[in-house]
C-alpha cells in the first residue's frame, strides 16, 4: 500500500488539499490524462495493428510460389506445377491462384478470381460474383460513381459490382475486385491452364524456411517463394515502427512537459511556506513527502486510468477509430482494430508504468527539495510575513 | 549535568546567518531553566529578540553557540530529521498567527494533529475541546478569513494547545484580545501548565506582565535574559 493510505486521516487531509488547489490539480490531471492518452494511442495502435495482421494472416497460405523470369512475373502452368509439388514431403493441398495487379479507375486494383488468394473467413457470407459482376473492397467502391467498374490490363473490361467487403477486412481486402476465373484471366491475359502463383499450406508450418529450398530445386524453371513469416513481418515491422516513432519524438517533449507542470505545481512559494508551517507544527520531511505521494496518487490514478479509457475508445471503436487511423497512418485506409486482451492490457501496464512512474519521481524529488529545508526559512518564504 | 526535563538555555548565543561576526549577537550567553508545570512569561522591548528566543526553543532555528536542552536532551544538535519529529511535541503561537485563511477553523485545529497517528474520535474530542476553550465552538465551520483578529488569535492559540504538546510557545498571546479573552487565554496556559507542560511566553502585555497565572518573570534586554526575582510586576 502507498504510504500514508494506511493512515486515513493523511489521506483525507491529501483529499481536501487537492479540492483547495482545484486549478492546479485539474491541471495536474489534464496533463497526466493527456500525456498517457497521446502515448497510449500510439502503442495501442500498433499492438493492434500487429494483432489485425497477425489475426488475417492466420488463414493466408504458408508458402506462396511464382514463377519468373527474364521479364518479371510469368503465368505458370497448373499442372505442371501441381505435378513438382507432389513428390514434396510435408507440402499439402497446393492450390493455383488467380490474380493480378491491373489499372482501375483510381489507381492499380489486385484483381482475384480465387478465394484462395484472400483468407477464407473474409469471404464468408459474401455471394460470390457471376460472368460480368465483381465485387470489391472498399477503396475500389469509393472511386465509384456508379456500379460499373472499368478496369485496365492485357484486354481492358467492365464489370458491375454487386458488393462490397466489409470494412474490417480492409487491411486484405482495401484495393481488391473479385470476379469469376474466366473475367480474370480475360484481364490478366492468362489462358486456361495457366495460374498467377500457387498457393501451399505446410504439414507442419515450421518447417517453411527449410521446405523452400526443395520446392524452388523441383520446379522447372526460376521461381519466386514468399513465406507468412516474411509477409508478417513486414507488417509487424511497419506496426511496430508507426508505434516507435509516435513514442521515440512525441514521449521526451511529453515528459518535459510533466516535469515542469510537476514542478510547477509542487513547488512554490506559496506551498513551501504552507510546509514550514506544517514542520513547525511538527511535520516531518517524511510526512510531507507521504502527503504529497497521497496527492499525486489520488490525482494521477484516474488521470492514467481515464487517458488509457480514451485510447482504447478511439483505437478499438469506431468511428473514433477511423479518425484515429486517418491521424497516425496520414489517410491510408485501415480496417477495424482487432483486440487481443493480453497484448493490450500489457501495452497498458506499460504506459501506465511509462508516465506514472516518472511522474511519481518528478512529485517525489520536487517535494523532497522543497520541503527538506529549514522551516524557519520556509516560513520566511510566506504571505504573512 | 543538565537538567532532566524541561527547556534548558545553555550559554545561548544567536547571531542572524549572513552578519558580521563584529555585529552585536541577538541573544548572548542565555542561561535560563524552563521547568514543567510554571507559566514564565518574557518580557522585553520591541527587537530585543524574544521571538526569536521563542524560535531557538521551538527548534525552528539553531543557535550560534551554545545549547538548548528539552528533558534531558541536547535538541539544539540534532540532525533536522530528529529535531522535526521532536517538534511535535512542541505547540508554538507565531505572533503572525500563521493560520491558512481557506481552511475551517476546524481545519486548522486538524494540522497539528494528522502526521501524531492520532484516532480520528479523538482528533474531534480535542478539536471539540480546544474549540470550546477558544470561545470559537459556533465558527468551527467557517472559513479562517471570516474571523476577527482576536478570534484569529485564540484559534492560533488552541492550534498550539490541541495537540497537548509538552512545550508550550507562545509570543504576544494576548495581543489582540479584550480583558475578558486575554484572562481566559491566561488561564488556558495556566492549565496547561498544571498539567505538566513547559510554557514560555513573550509579551509586552500588561495584563500577563500583571497576572497571577505567570509564575517566572524573564526581561531580555541588550540580548541578555534575566529573571526577576520580585515575581509580579506592577502595571
Amino acid at each position: 500500500m502507498i504510504p500514508g493510505f494506511q493512515y486515513p486521516p493523511m489521506a483525507i487531509w491529501a483529499a481536501r488539499d487537492i479540492q483547495r488547489h482545484r486549478g492546479r490539480s485539474m491541471l495536474l490531471f489534464a496533463s497526466l490524462a493527456s500525456l498517457v492518452f497521446l502515448t497510449a494511442v500510439a502503442l495501442l495502435f500498433s499492438q493492434a495493428l500487429d494483432a489485425t495482421w497477425a489475426r488475417l494472416m492466420d488463414q493466408a497460405p504458408d508458402l506462396v510460389v511464382r514463377r519468373i523470369d527474364a521479364g518479371g512475373w510469368a503465368p505458370l502452368p497448373v499442372d505442371d506445377a501441381l505435378a513438382c509439388t507432389k513428390n514434396i514431403p510435408g507440402v499439402l493441398d497446393p492450390t493455383p491462384r488467380l490474380w493480378g495487379v491491373v489499372p482501375g479507375p483510381d489507381g492499380p486494383v489486385t484483381v482475384v478470381a480465387s478465394i484462395a488468394v484472400v483468407p477464407g473467413n473474409v469471404l464468408d457470407g459474401i455471394p460470390p460474383p457471376s460472368a460480368g459482376q465483381a465485387v470489391v473492397g472498399q477503396g475500389v467502391a469509393r472511386a465509384l460513381s456508379n456500379s460499373r467498374l472499368s478496369l485496365g490490363g492485357r484486354n481492358p473490361a467492365t464489370v458491375n459490382v454487386i458488393g462490397t467487403f466489409p470494412a474490417d477486412t480492409g487491411l486484405a481486402t482495401h484495393d481488391l475486385v473479385w470476379m469469376t476465373p474466366d473475367d480474370a484471366r480475360g484481364l490478366l491475359g492468362l489462358t486456361p491452364g495457366q495460374a498467377s502463383d500457387l498457393a501451399i499450406h505446410l504439414f507442419r508450418r515450421e518447417e517453411e524456411q527449410a521446405i523452400q529450398t526443395d520446392l524452388a530445386a523441383a520446379f522447372p524453371w526460376p521461381v519466386s517463394i514468399t513465406d507468412r513469416s516474411t509477409s508478417a513481418l513486414r507488417h509487424h515491422t511497419r506496426a511496430v515502427r508507426s508505434g516507435g516513432i509516435a513514442v521515440v519524438a512525441g514521449i521526451p517533449a511529453l515528459l518535459a512537459l510533466l516535469l515542469i507542470i510537476t514542478g510547477t505545481v509542487v513547488d512554490t512559494t506559496g506551498q513551501r511556506s504552507h510546509w514550514g508551517l506544517l514542520k513547525s507544527m511538527g511535520w516531518t520531511t517524511t510526512d510531507i513527502l507521504r502527503l504529497q505521494i497521497v496527492q499525486a496518487t489520488i490525482v494521477g490514478i484516474p488521470a492514467v486510468v481515464m487517458g488509457l479509457a480514451s485510447a482504447y475508445a478511439v483505437v478499438f471503436y469506431p468511428p473514433a477509430a477511423g479518425v484515429t487511423a486517418f491521424w497516425i497512418t496520414g489517410g491510408q485506409h485501415l480496417p477495424a482494430m482487432t483486440l487481443v486482451s493480453t497484448g493490450a492490457a500489457m501495452t497498458m501496464l506499460e504506459i501506465a508504468a511509462m508516465v506514472g512512474l516518472p511522474f511519481l519521481a518528478a512529485v517525489f524529488l520536487t517535494s523532497l527539495r522543497a520541503a527538506a529545508g529549514s522551516p524557519w526559512t520556509m516560513l520566511q518564504a510566506d504571505p504573512w510575513n | 549535568m543538565e537538567l532532566k526535563t524541561g527547556l534548558c538555555c545553555r550559554r545561548l548565543n544567536f547571531r542572524w546567518p549572513g552578519k558580521h561576526p563584529d555585529e552585536p549577537l541577538v541573544l548572548e550567553s542565555v542561561e535560563a531553566v524552563f521547568t514543567p508545570g510554571t507559566v514564565s512569561l518574557v518580557t522585553g522591548d520591541t527587537g530585543s529578540g524574544k521571538s526569536t528566543l521563542l524560535h531557538l526553543l521551538a527548534g525552528l532555528l539553531r543557535p550560534t553557540a551554545g545549547e538548548i536542552w528539552a528533558d534531558g536532551q541536547p535538541v539544539s544538535r540534532w540532525a533536522s530529521r530528529h529535531r522535526d519529529r521532536w517538534r511535535q511535541q512542541v505547540g508554538i503561537v507565531f505572533q503572525h498567527l500563521a493560520l491558512i485563511p481557506d481552511l475551517t477553523v476546524a481545519e486548522n485545529l486538524l494540522l497539528p494533529m494528522i502526521p501524531r497517528q492520532i484516532s480520528w474520535s479523538r482528533m474531534q474530542e480535542e478539536i471539540l475541546r480546544q474549540l470550546a476553550d477558544a470561545d470559537l465552538s459556533d465558527l468551527a465551520d467557517s472559513p479562517t478569513s471570516a474571523l476577527s483578529g482576536g478570534q484569529r488569535q485564540r484559534l492560533s492559540i488552541a492550534r498550539a494547545l490541541v495537540a497537548r504538546p509538552r512545550f508550550i510557545l507562545a509570543d504576544e498571546p494576548t495581543a489582540f484580545q479584550d480583558d475578558h479573552h486575554a484572562a481566559r487565554i491566561g488561564r488556558q496556559l495556566c492549565t496547561a501548565a498544571s498539567e505538566g507542560a513547559v510554557v514560555v511566553i513573550c509579551s509586552h502585555d500588561l495584563r500577563l506582565r500583571s497576572s497571577d497565572e505567570v509564575d517566572r518573570r524573564f526581561h531580555l534586554a541588550s540580548a541578555t535574559l534575566t529573571e526577576n526575582p520580585a515575581g509580579r510586576q506592577p502595571p
